[in-house]
């Protein structure tokens, strides 16, 4: 029993899954970090830790595209926005490692989340700012428990806003699970996602009445799931409202006067 | 990639904007949509689908998985899209991925969360073996508003799906399956849970329903809403901002439309599948 | 449903014995004979051959689906459905694929990309001079990428390239109208391809295949009104509607004519667009596959006699 000591099956998921009890009241969020500059290299970057997930989003742009597009971007009259997501090989629980198939580019997963960051972020972003330019998000999802792409958003606008890359906003984010006893649990974790029946993520630009993403899964009635956004975008709002506070405080810290 | 100029653009949002769309229809009308059941006979259930110019093909192979010990799960179903080069050319290389994962996942996530074929007939052994539903989807034909067009197919080519009869036996702990021999001895699939996809397009202050090509070109953002009979929803994706307000309008649109919609789909099923 | 109407898309045997100016058939459909890659051509001796033609032995054979073309000694065959091959003096219709050095280039639906030159178009105040490095900069200014323009054929080079030019006033950008795209053979060459249609809209016929569906606000009488009131407003947006439903009507008019392989011409889109108004076909339902097919026969039979 020696490797299951170990191992990563220490306590296996199942186990964990039956007793689960949520330690929080349904309405609250975890214990959420941010922070800026984590990485030096890039433009803008930003770190963003929800519990125990973790991701960090680094900006680089607005520079010259490396690769051409079909579209030719050299000379186009707007920017462009790209995306790369990486789930670290370590980020979740289970014994196979998500990187097995290291080489053969980006699974499935990654490639949506992709996606998914770029079409929420581009009618934030003001592209038509930078004519010919390319600004590139790369985002690693370093441990993955639950809630990611919220996690990820609240990265990846970290990371631009550091960048001093033009918004309309700061871009919002949460997660909602329905639990199977019709409990609305805010910010689930990741057994909470697997059990859920309905998850529910919103991505919305904090100082406008609109939302920029919807991503729903999960059986619901409309009432039920217009109740659910409802909840999604309030909690949302409190979060931007901590970001902004947070970038607030970093200017101050970074004020020459200060030093 | 499909190109609109910046006039075309302007014109078919004028025209939005009082109320028509470029090709005649009005803002929630669904291009001329028919299908064809049972068009493969390798396969288990199959059906063509063509939705204005958008055309596909799917087909259903059943067979029974073996499943994870702990899993309580009786059924899978696995999509794959296939977007081959001939139908478009924009369908090489990463693009054609990005496309068909996208389609993959949505499709999948709704089925699953509808719990469409989730009955106590179709169970075999718990834990131990379970059905394994294989939907192929070929596109034959790109003209926008792909999803909807693969959802209804999916729907109709499940719909003339036959399992097979299966008789389970024991023998100290090891199961035995036996397939009846009878070719007629098929049971159909109950689909009045399976949902179909509504697109909106988001074009200017404007949402249209089924978007073209040309309109998904110029759009700004879309929604996605997996409905079914009841007006359930089983899937969102939406991207482009949007009013809380209008979503909420949407909703309504898509609970009456999804449910004219699936009603006239099957009715098309029963009258082709009858004709043939 | 109605997959069986899925081969009327096909083109309709040709009926060779029109022979009216306005024909439904097109132009290239009224000689007579079909040949198939492979098939001979049947032939006096000594003849020229032409395009869609090769020589093997002592046969001479067709290389394309088409039909026989016969001009004095010169034998070729024409393409059915084939891409634009294009002449000098075409009007024609493209799209701006790419902006380069002193160059844009156009998609017109040919094999290659044409290609018009800063110095082949009018610049802004029809001022004749040299173009300078500030007009290569504002390339974009006068066409961007993605852009409809209406050109005219200049120059055909040795390798096939197209050079376009938009040296006079009716040629240019293209605003405030719809796109489609047909079969170019189904354009006839004419002395005129901007045509004006009695129910107001103007189409640019362009021999490529590809048309411009407008209105023309010079010649329309809805001159703008500024400042205008609130019942005026309503007025103004009302006749804009109506407006854009005729070019609508006249864009599904063309692509009836197009998917059942007819002629395309100011008379047979108005034929098409009177009879869908004489039988209260609203605009939403004309494309529909048993309406089409409904305008079709009549259109066919009513010719025939």
């Amino acid at each position: 029993m020696l490797f299951q000591r170990y191992g990563p099956c220490l306590e296996p998921q199942s186990s964990l899954e039956e007793n689960y009890q949520r330690t929080r009241p349904n309405n609250s969020l975890r214990s959420l970090v941010l922070n800026t500059r984590t990485i030096a290299d890039a433009a803008g970057s930003g770190y963003v830790e929800l519990g125990r997930t973790k991701v960090i989003a680094a900006v680089y742009g607005p520079r010259p595209p490396l690769r051409s597009s079909k579209g030719g971007v050299e000379n186009a009259m707007k920017g462009r926005l790209t995306c790369e997501v990486v789930k670290s090989a370590y980020c979740s629980y289970s014994c196979e490692s998500t990187r097995s198939q290291i080489g053969k580019g980006f699974s499935e997963e990654e490639r949506l989340l992709s996606i998914r960051l770029v079409r929420a972020f581009e009618p934030i972003l003001l592209l038509d700012k930078y004519p010919k330019c390319s600004i590139d998000i790369f985002v690693v999802l370093l441990e993955d428990d639950g809630s990611a792409f919220t996690a990820m958003t609240l990265a990846t606008s970290l990371a631009l806003a550091d960048a001093s890359i033009e918004l309309v906003s700061i871009v919002a984010s949460a997660t909602v699970a329905i639990s199977p006893k019709q409990e609305y649990l805010v910010d689930p974790d990741k057994t909470e996602c697997e059990q859920a029946i309905a998850l529910i993520t919103v991505s919305l630009p904090l100082h406008a009445t609109q939302l920029c993403e919807i991503y729903h899964i999960g059986k619901l009635s409309a009432e039920e799931w217009l109740s659910a956004v409802q909840l999604a975008v309030e909690v949302a709002q409190t979060v931007g409202n901590s970001m902004c506070q947070f970038l607030l405080q970093e200017m101050a810290k970074n004020e020459p006067s200060n030093q | 990639m499909f190109a609109v100029s910046k006039a075309e653009k302007s014109y078919l949002l004028e025209a939005i904007a009082l109320g028509t769309r470029v090709d005649g229809r009005s803002l929630l009308e669904y291009r001329p949509i028919s299908v064809q059941v049972g068009v493969l006979p390798s396969a288990s259930g199959s059906s063509r689908l063509r939705l204005g110019e958008t055309e596909v093909l799917v087909g259903v192979k059943v067979e029974v998985g073996d499943v994870a010990e702990a899993s309580t799960e009786n059924i899978q179903i696995h999509f794959t899209v296939e977007c081959s080069g001939s139908a478009n050319a924009d369908f090489l290389g990463r693009e054609a991925e990005n496309w068909s994962s996208e389609l993959q996942s949505a499709l999948e996530s709704a089925y699953q969360a509808a719990n469409v074929f989730d009955e106590d007939r179709l169970k075999l052994v718990p834990g131990k073996f379970c059905w394994v539903f294989n939907v192929d989807i070929l596109v034959l034909d790109t003209g926008g508003n792909m999803l909807d067009a693969i959802s209804m197919a999916t729907r109709a080519a499940f719909s003339t799906t036959l399992i097979p009869r299966v008789y389970i036996q024991e023998n100290d702990g090891v199961f035995e399956l036996e397939i009846d021999d009878n070719p007629n001895a098929c049971d159909r699939l109950h689909i009045h849970r399976a949902p179909t996809f509504l697109t909106f397009a988001l074009l200017g202050n404007n949402f249209v329903l089924d978007p073209s090509l040309q309109e998904e070109t110029s759009a700004r953002g879309k929604f996605s809403v997996a409905v079914d009979t009841n007006g359930d929803i089983s899937y969102v994706y939406s991207f482009g901002l949007l009013d809380g307000v209008e979503m909420s309008k949407l909703l309504t649109i898509v609970k009456k439309t999804g449910k004219l919609l699936l009603d006239r789909l099957d009715h098309s099923i029963e009258n082709d599948s009858s004709s043939t | 449903m109605d997959w069986q109407q899925e081969g009327m898309k096909d083109p309709p045997v040709v009926q060779s014995l029109l022979q009216q100016e306005t024909s439904f058939v097109p132009s290239l459909a009224k000689s007579s004979q079909f040949v198939a890659p492979g098939d001979d051509i049947l032939s006096q001796e000594s003849v020229v051959r032409g395009h869609g033609t090769m020589v093997q032995g002592s046969r001479l054979i067709s290389t394309v689906a088409g039909l026989v073309e016969r001009v004095n000694k010169l034998v070729a065959v024409l393409p059915i459905r084939a891409r634009y091959s294009a002449e000098v003096g075409d009007v024609v219709v493209g799209r701006i694929r790419d902006v380069v050095s002193r160059k844009w280039k156009v998609d017109v639906n040919a094999r290659q990309d044409a290609v018009l030159l800063l110095s082949a178009v009018n610049l802004p105040g029809g001022v004749q001079r040299r173009r300078t490095y500030e007009d290569e900069l504002k390339m974009r200014e006068f066409f961007d990428q993605d852009d409809l323009i209406s050109a005219e054929v200049q120059e055909l080079k040795q390798d096939g390239l197209i050079m376009l030019h938009t040296r006079s006033l009716k040629y240019g950008k293209l605003e405030n109208g719809v796109f489609i795209a047909v079969t170019p053979q189904l354009v006839k060459r004419s002395k005129k391809h901007f045509h004006h249609l009695v129910c107001g809209v103007d189409i640019i016929l362009g021999n490529n295949g590809y048309i411009w569906i407008y209105i023309n606000e010079s010649t329309s009488n809805s001159q703008e009104m500024k400042e205008l009131s609130f019942p005026e407003k309503q007025e103004n947006a009302k006749s804009s509607l109506n407006q854009k439903l005729s070019v609508i009507r006249v864009r599904n008019a063309i692509h009836i004519l197009n998917s059942y392989f007819l002629s395309i011409q100011p008379e047979t889109i108005m034929y098409i667009y009177e009879e869908t108004i004489q039988r209260e076909i609203p605009v939403r339902n004309m494309l529909r596959s048993d309406v089409m097919y409904e305008i079709y026969k009549t259109v066919t039979n009513t010719k025939e006699v």
